[in-house]
């Protein structure tokens, strides 16, 4: 909380300087020497640290991702975590360059907020994890629960919309932290943890018992989850965006960490302009013509970093669906190179 | 005296002394005139005149927003907010002309004026000039940071403004006292719903951390040596344990060990506790409670009377009278009396186990639980020494004085004692309240909804970080200060005692 004061006073005090520093970000980045990235204070699968302070997940690849597009090296990049409710203040006040922590689309935050979402990195829904012993089979069991969620999160609206509409009663119990809802659903505080589905499968890993819980089947709202820069600074946001894109492009043309050397030297013209070989892309936005190369040699594709992070094989183990290219199932796509 | 016939007798170093004064009011006005201008272009980027066009559309709008209470009220809160903020550089050029005809009324009066020439060595003159350098600098300096804060929201597409008070919130909120909230109503009504919250914590919490402190405070100079170490061990340990911690320890501890609704723990087939907190009936007054009420009321204002009457009786006979207990008799006795003659018009709404949870009766949550158990006994210790410190200061002659004069050890204590502890116990626990009530804002750590909590929750989900942080500073400045006015209150009637 002392944070978010002391982000809120910054953010007042940037808008009290006479110049706001807005455009010029890449400057700043390469001044510095890195990206500043806004992150979780710790989801597994999405970004989360381990005993060494070692950053992993999906959203802390997108950082890396931006990193190495912009210095040639992923590891050029620090990370900030965040709760849900500093995290804007922290990408308005310039605490942070980016902010790719698990953070839901909506129209207020891209247009009120002052924000601009680069593109979605996970479609997502809101669900609600009880505990099996309850027997319920279904949220709209649900009514007169107790339910533990976050605060400054899209997740307090929705439930209290979704419980409204189907004329259930409920008491939220909402937590700054995550750990906190964590450790006070498990202790019993609440019969219901709700908040994205990705983040119960997350959240779930660290009950004490992780079997003893069910998620419903029901998904409530839309949660488009994608990396944020701030408004004013058009060439920062193209350069997050095409990030993303040449992220997702890269899996639907085949090109892996692998073998993006060989692909170097592919005829195909969609892979010769991603990598480089053809056009000045990458210099149209304000970076070297291997950007989207070093992305790929780096980080990986789209496809290599959900499998990694969250896919079946991991501990979350969820399964593409959705998030699938939008030629295999799923609705991930991304605008061509050209 | 006029001034034209003085200047005739001038001598030349007068007329001298004079010609610098009349500069100096001069350059005065230059610096009035330019600080004033800077600060209000600064702020005024449209035009100057837009401040009377804004204010006046603003105070026109003030009637139709009053027509709708709710998003209305906070509309029009805001409406008054911002027009003061633009009519604040009118009060300013009419202090700058006041203080230049003060200026003036120097030059042209006579008065009783030093030795030297120079005026920066008149007393007066020096005041005024001191006071018109000091408030440009800050008024300036106001008006740039406002300026540019309300230039660079401008510029960021977020005019600010409290007009999004009236916003509908869309969140809901656990414990909500004295109010009609619900999800449907507005950011406004959130934050009251907050404050309110932060009230009654902070109340609980000053009056279970005084009597705490009051009882370790008086163990803690017990004869007896467990006792008087009990007292200096529990000091020694919650002033030092950092208070969040405690917090986080309280929380769980009352959580952890408690079974779920369905397994409740019972008192009286009435009470219910469980790890979503505590049930109890909720009394349901019916018409003729009135009566009960009036009773009480009317036994409060005689007893009143009798205490004074009493007390001037005392006076002058020297004859006492069993105040306290005629008043207890008054104020308890007689509302039972009538409770059990109008018939008992008070029913109970029990809490029972519905679904998931108790529905009905009276409920205390456990983050409120956990809260007030933290503040308190963690101020406790505080206070537990202030009145140590307290008894302490007062002189053992006092002690034996009052036993020669043949009072009782109670009359002595009640009598000479406590009132002279008091005076040097109030001015600390003020402050022991102050910093009570401001620590209960760590509330936002366990979820307990108190004006941070529901405050972040706004300034994060509107976006409006410098007009929650106003409201935060102007509600916890309020706060403070009527503590202290009160606490100032009691401490000035406590030293009447004195006399
Ligand atoms: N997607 C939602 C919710 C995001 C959110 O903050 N979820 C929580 C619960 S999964 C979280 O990520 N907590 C992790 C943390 O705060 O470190 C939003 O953008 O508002």
């Amino acid at each position: 909380m002392k944070k978010l004061a002391a982000l809120a006073l910054g953010a007042v005090m940037t808008a009290a300087m006479a110049v706001s520093a807005q455009a010029g970000t890449l400057e700043d980045v390469k001044k510095k020497g890195f990206v500043q990235c806004g992150v979780s204070q710790g989801l597994p699968g999405f970004s989360n640290p381990d005993d060494k302070g070692n950053w992993t997940g999906l959203d802390v690849d997108f950082c890396r991702a931006v990193a190495a597009a912009v210095f040639g090296d992923p590891n050029k990049v620090k990370f900030t975590p965040l709760s849900a409710k500093e995290r804007f203040t922290a990408l308005r006040s310039g605490e942070v360059d980016i902010l790719s922590r698990n953070t839901t689309w909506t129209m207020q935050r891209d247009t009120e907020l002052g924000l601009n979402f680069a593109g979605v990195n996970y479609y997502d829904g809101q669900g609600f994890m009880v505990r099996k012993s309850l027997g319920v089979t279904s949220a709209l069991q649900l009514n007169g629960a107790a339910v533990c969620t976050n605060t400054g999160t899209t997740t307090e609206l929705n439930v209290a919309d979704y419980f409204r509409a189907h004329k259930m009663q409920y008491e939220v119990v909402a937590f700054e932290k995550a750990d906190e809802v964590v450790k006070a659903y498990d202790e019993g505080r609440c019969d219901v943890y709700t908040t994205d589905r990705s983040g119960l499968a997350a959240q779930r890993l660290k009950l004490k018992n992780p079997d003893e819980h069910i998620i419903l089947p029901e998904i409530i709202s839309k949660e488009p989850l994608g990396p944020v820069v701030r408004h004013g600074d058009d060439q920062w946001f193209d350069i997050v965006k095409w990030t993303l894109f040449a992220m997702i492009n890269a899996e639907e043309l085949g090109v892996t960490s692998k073998n993006v050397d060989e692909m170097k030297k592919s005829t195909n013209p969609s892979i010769r302009r991603l990598l480089g070989v053809e056009g000045k892309f990458g210099e149209n936005i304000g970076l070297g013509s291997d950007w989207a190369y070093n992305i790929i040699k780096h980080v990986g594709n789209y496809g290599e970093s959900y499998d990694r992070n969250v896919g079946p094989k991991t501990p979350l183990g969820l399964a593409r669906g959705l998030n699938a290219l939008w030629n295999k199932g799923g609705i991930m796509y991304a605008p061509p190179v050209r | 005296m006029s001034s034209m016939a003085q200047s005739v007798q001038e001598t030349s170093a007068e007329h001298g002394a004079r010609m610098m004064r009349f500069w100096l009011v001069v350059i005065c006005a230059i610096i009035a005139f330019l600080a004033f201008y800077l600060a209000a272009s600064r702020f005024y980027y449209k035009s100057p005149t837009g401040m009377f066009t804004d204010v006046a559309t603003w105070l026109g709008n003030i009637g139709a927003a009053l027509v709708s209470f709710e998003g209305g009220f906070f509309t029009w809160l805001g409406r008054v907010v911002v027009a003061a903020i633009n009519v604040a550089p009118l009060f300013t050029v009419i202090y700058f002309a006041g203080m230049l005809w003060r200026l003036y009324r120097w030059v042209v009066e006579e008065h009783p004026r030093p030795a030297s020439a120079n005026p920066l060595f008149d007393r007066h003159f020096r005041g005024i000039f001191s006071e018109l350098v000091v408030f440009t600098a800050l008024a300036a300096f106001v008006w740039w940071i406002v300026g540019n804060t309300v230039d660079n929201l401008h510029r960021l597409g977020k005019p600010p403004g409290f007009d999004f008070l009236g916003t509908t919130a869309g969140f809901g909120i656990n414990q909500i006292l004295f109010l009609d909230y619900s999800e449907t109503s507005s950011y406004g009504k959130a934050l009251l719903a907050g404050l309110l919250n932060t009230i009654v914590l902070s109340l609980a919490g000053i009056v279970l951390a005084t009597i705490i402190g009051f009882i370790i405070g008086i163990m803690r100079l017990s004869h007896n040596w467990v006792i008087s170490q009990l007292a200096y061990w529990y000091v020694e340990f919650f002033r030092n344990v950092p208070l969040l911690l405690q917090i986080f320890v309280w929380y769980h501890v009352v959580l952890k060990p408690l079974p779920g609704p369905r397994q409740s723990l019972t008192v009286a087939d009435s009470i219910f506790i469980n790890n979503r907190g505590i049930y109890s009936p909720k009394p349901i007054f019916t018409d003729a409670w009135w009566f009960v009420v009036a009773a009480f009321v009317f036994g409060i204002i005689a007893s009143w009377f009798i205490a004074r009457w009493a007390h001037r009786r005392q006076m002058e006979t020297g004859q006492p009278f069993p105040v306290v207990r005629t008043a207890l008799a008054l104020i308890l006795g007689l509302p039972i009396l009538v409770y059990f003659l109008v018939g008992q018009p008070v029913s109970f709404n029990y809490p029972e186990l519905r679904g998931f949870n108790y529905q009905g009766g009276m409920r205390i949550i456990p983050e409120f639980m956990a809260m007030l158990l933290a503040l308190s006994i963690y101020t406790g210790a505080f206070i537990g020494e202030i009145v140590r410190a307290g008894i302490q200061a007062v002189p053992h002659g006092q002690t034996e004085a009052s036993l020669s004069l043949g009072l009782a050890r109670g009359q002595m204590l009640r009598l000479v004692i406590i009132p002279q502890a008091l005076r040097v116990i109030i001015p600390p626990l003020t402050s022991q309240y102050l910093n009570l009530t401001k620590n209960s804002s760590l509330a936002v750590a366990i979820a307990y909804p108190d004006l941070v909590a529901v405050g972040g929750i706004v300034l994060n989900q509107s976006g409006r970080e410098l007009e929650v942080i106003a409201i935060w500073m102007l509600i916890y400045l309020s706060l403070s200060l009527a503590t202290s006015a009160f606490m100032n209150w009691y401490n000035a009637k406590m030293k009447l005692v004195e006399r």
